[in-house]
């Protein structure tokens, strides 16, 4: 069994929305699976279908290789969900919080190790309604450990962290896949897919509109790398790259600017001015990323609202 | 049903409860403060109770007085009375806290008068003293036999206990006090209680089966609508519903804890009502059913109301808009009787009516035909909204 999450042609609608519009895709264990796109396109649909908070319109979800519509009572207890926008127990220390939902399993991971995991030895009697927006999120991936997942589902963990707390949320999933769980994590954030995911499933009105690793899709998908060459004699310079066959260039003063495919080229062109003794105040090199991709895919920007 | 995981919610929910010190308020010490208010606003009275006496040998009494006087051995001080009874009441009246009401000698001639006129006049204590009984008693103490004197009877509404308590130690301290000075302590002067019944209570009696009604509606129907909103909002229902939990075991378990929250409310009111204000409660198996289906009936309108109302806040308003105009039209602080008629008809469709007249029959009067029919109609009531909104409230989302 290879796949921790296999899903078939599913469709969710709501009256006239195809919320959710004939997807599939496969995750593998032990991998994290990022579910990119903006508010709205999806992401949360999907993956309350995937938990059984929602029931598809159409469509085969099998979980562990097994057939949510008949085995969810089993694959309840393999799974670990952390909800869109969750808040617990507000009068329940962090501790109590985490033993409330570890009693509702039969397979009980030992509480200390999570708080050890999640770093909240300092925090454990603290009352979660004074805890930051950063901890309660933290408590939120701890409650959804308490039965030992296989699967640990993260519904935007990070929106609305400032940028401090949302890397602290990123070593704690980066912990998950250290334990070999297998992580779904839907976000809007590119920088939180690129940083975490091995797999990323861009999802765009309901479709799947790309999908692979963060290479894959750049390369696949994205602009060139520009390398810019400033504070430079841009004439001489263009002379000399075009000799050795570059050709995508562009002056702008005192700058050259050379879209580049591969990495390598960096390191030649760098050498070739050298060589021919040619000055350069600095350099700067721009890389493609998922912002570009989803632009070109989609012709729609992720970040729809910057806050 | 697990037990364990039915267990575990209960225990959180009490944690969360006993922090949170509005709802505690609430639901303790805002009856808690109603009833000492009301009580202290409505108990008449400078703290005096009042005992009337039907004297039927009041007109011998001066005749005893006499021997009394002219006995060598002045083993009865009479004062400066002329007639023994006068003495007696004198005394009581001295006490500070019975004040002795006489009924003349042309009214309640005989018992059934004297019943007649208990009711009527809706006396709470009498004490009645029969014909001959000062020649009978002095006859026992000139033959030294107790057994030859009469019970001088002592009826008492046994609704009113502090009254009685007084009324019933100040009686049997004057008549130790007598015995002592006759004969060292053989029981010449004796008396035995009879109850009346009246149908008419203290405000308080009225007003304590009223705020336990309130006080177990209110916390049913706002936790019901702070689950179903809150939790929803808060994503804990759709994070519960990812877990082994089923929706049958979490309704269980906080339908435990409300039922455990009503016995508690209801246990701590009818203490304050007991201890502060003397009010004498019956328990019978009306009042525990009444209250069990009040809080399945009350939990049912928080669900109903949450499934069309989504905002914790708007659903807290409905729930408002629905208990506090039941809470005067029902008759809850005071009778119906004193309502226009209209309205008294309105009554007669509000479910805190039948719980509010249930539980006055159950605690307080003693009708068990009464409570049993309110029970049954509360009863019936809660199965049914209960139910709707067990079936209406959905953790699942569209």
């Amino acid at each position: 069994m290879e796949y921790a999450i296999e899903v078939e042609n599913l469709t969710k609608i709501y009256g006239d929305l195809k919320a959710v519009d004939n997807i599939s895709f496969k995750i593998k264990k032990g991998e994290i699976f990022a579910f990119l796109g903006p508010n709205g396109a999806g992401k949360t649909t999907t993956v309350e279908m995937i938990e059984g908070i929602r029931t598809p319109t159409s469509g085969r979800i099998k979980v562990l290789g097994y057939d949510i519509k008949k085995n969810m009572k089993y694959i309840k207890e393999r799974i670990g969900v952390l909800p869109q926008e969750f808040t617990s127990f507000e009068k329940l220390t962090v501790r109590e919080t985490i033993v409330y939902f570890s009693r509702l399993y039969k397979n009980r991971a030992n509480i200390d190790e999570i708080i050890e995991l999640i770093d909240l030895r300092d925090k454990e009697n603290v009352m979660y309604y004074q805890l930051s927006g950063g901890l309660k999120q933290r408590v939120g991936v701890a409650i959804s450990l308490v039965n030992n997942p296989d699967i640990v589902f993260l519904d935007e963990p990070t929106t609305g962290l400032d940028p401090k707390a949302r890397r602290d949320v990123w070593h704690v999933i980066e912990g998950l896949k250290k334990q070999e769980k297998t992580v779904f994590l839907t976000t809007h954030y590119m920088e939180e897919a690129e940083y975490l995911a091995d797999h990323i499933a861009i999802i765009h009105k309901g479709k799947i509109v790309a999908e692979g690793s963060l290479d894959e899709l750049i390369k696949k998908y994205g602009e060139k790398s520009i390398l810019s060459i400033k504070g430079c004699r841009t004439e001489e310079v263009i002379r000399l790259l075009k000799k050795f066959g570059y050709s995508d260039m562009e002056a702008k003063n005192g700058d050259v600017e050379i879209k580049i495919s591969k990495g390598d080229a960096v390191m030649n062109i760098l050498l070739h001015l050298k060589e021919e003794g040619l000055y350069y105040r600095e350099i700067d090199i721009k890389n493609s990323d998922l912002e570009d991709v989803f632009l070109n895919l989609t012709g729609a920007r992720l970040k729809e609202e910057m806050k | 049903m697990n037990l364990i995981i039915i267990a575990t919610d209960f225990i959180a929910s009490l944690k969360t409860y006993l922090r949170s010190k509005g709802t505690l308020f609430w639901s303790f010490a805002f009856p808690v403060l109603l009833i000492l208010l009301f009580g202290a606003i409505f108990s008449g009275g400078g703290g005096k109770y009042t005992l009337y006496v039907k004297n039927y040998d009041y007109e011998n009494g001066e005749f005893i007085a006499n021997i009394l006087k002219n006995s060598t051995e002045n083993f009865y001080p009479i004062g400066n009375f002329t007639n023994i009874y006068d003495t007696i009441y004198s005394q009581f009246n001295s006490s500070g806290v019975v004040r002795i009401k006489v009924i003349g000698k042309d009214f309640a001639r005989n018992s059934e008068e004297l019943d007649e006129y208990i009711k009527k006049h809706k006396i709470k204590a009498i004490m009645i003293i029969p014909q001959n009984y000062g020649f009978k008693l002095g006859n026992a103490i000139a033959k030294e036999n107790a057994s030859l004197a009469e019970n001088i009877t002592l009826m008492l509404d046994p609704s009113d206990a502090q009254a009685n308590n007084v009324i019933t130690s100040v009686v049997t301290q004057f008549m130790s006090q007598s015995n002592l000075f006759i004969s060292g302590g053989e029981n010449f002067f004796r008396f035995n209680t009879k109850s009346i019944i009246q149908e008419r209570y203290e405000f308080i009696d009225f007003f304590v089966p009223g705020v336990i009604a309130l006080t177990v509606m209110t916390n049913n129907i706002f936790g019901s609508i702070e689950r179903n909103t809150k939790y929803r909002k808060n994503g804990i229902l759709r994070k519960l519903s990812t877990t082994p939990i089923t929706r049958g075991e979490w309704i269980m378990a906080k339908m435990l804890f409300m039922l455990f929250l009503s016995f508690i409310s209801t246990f701590i009111i009818l203490s304050v009502g007991i201890f502060v204000w003397g009010v004498s409660i019956k328990i019978n198996i009306y009042a525990f059913l009444l209250i069990i289906s009040t809080s399945f009936a009350f939990s049912g309108i928080g669900m109903i109301i949450t499934r069309f109302v989504k905002e914790e806040e708007t659903a807290s308003s409905a729930g408002s808009a629905i208990t506090f105009p039941m809470m005067f039209l029902a008759g809850t602080f005071f009778p119906l009787e004193m309502m226009p008629s209209f309205l008294q008809t309105i009554a007669k469709f509000l479910p805190l009516y039948y719980v509010n007249e249930g539980l006055r029959d159950a605690m307080i009067v003693g009708d068990s035909y009464g409570a049993l029919v309110n029970t049954l109609i509360i009863f019936t009531f809660a199965i049914m909204v209960f139910a709707i909104g067990v079936a209406i409230t959905k953790w699942k989302e569209d």
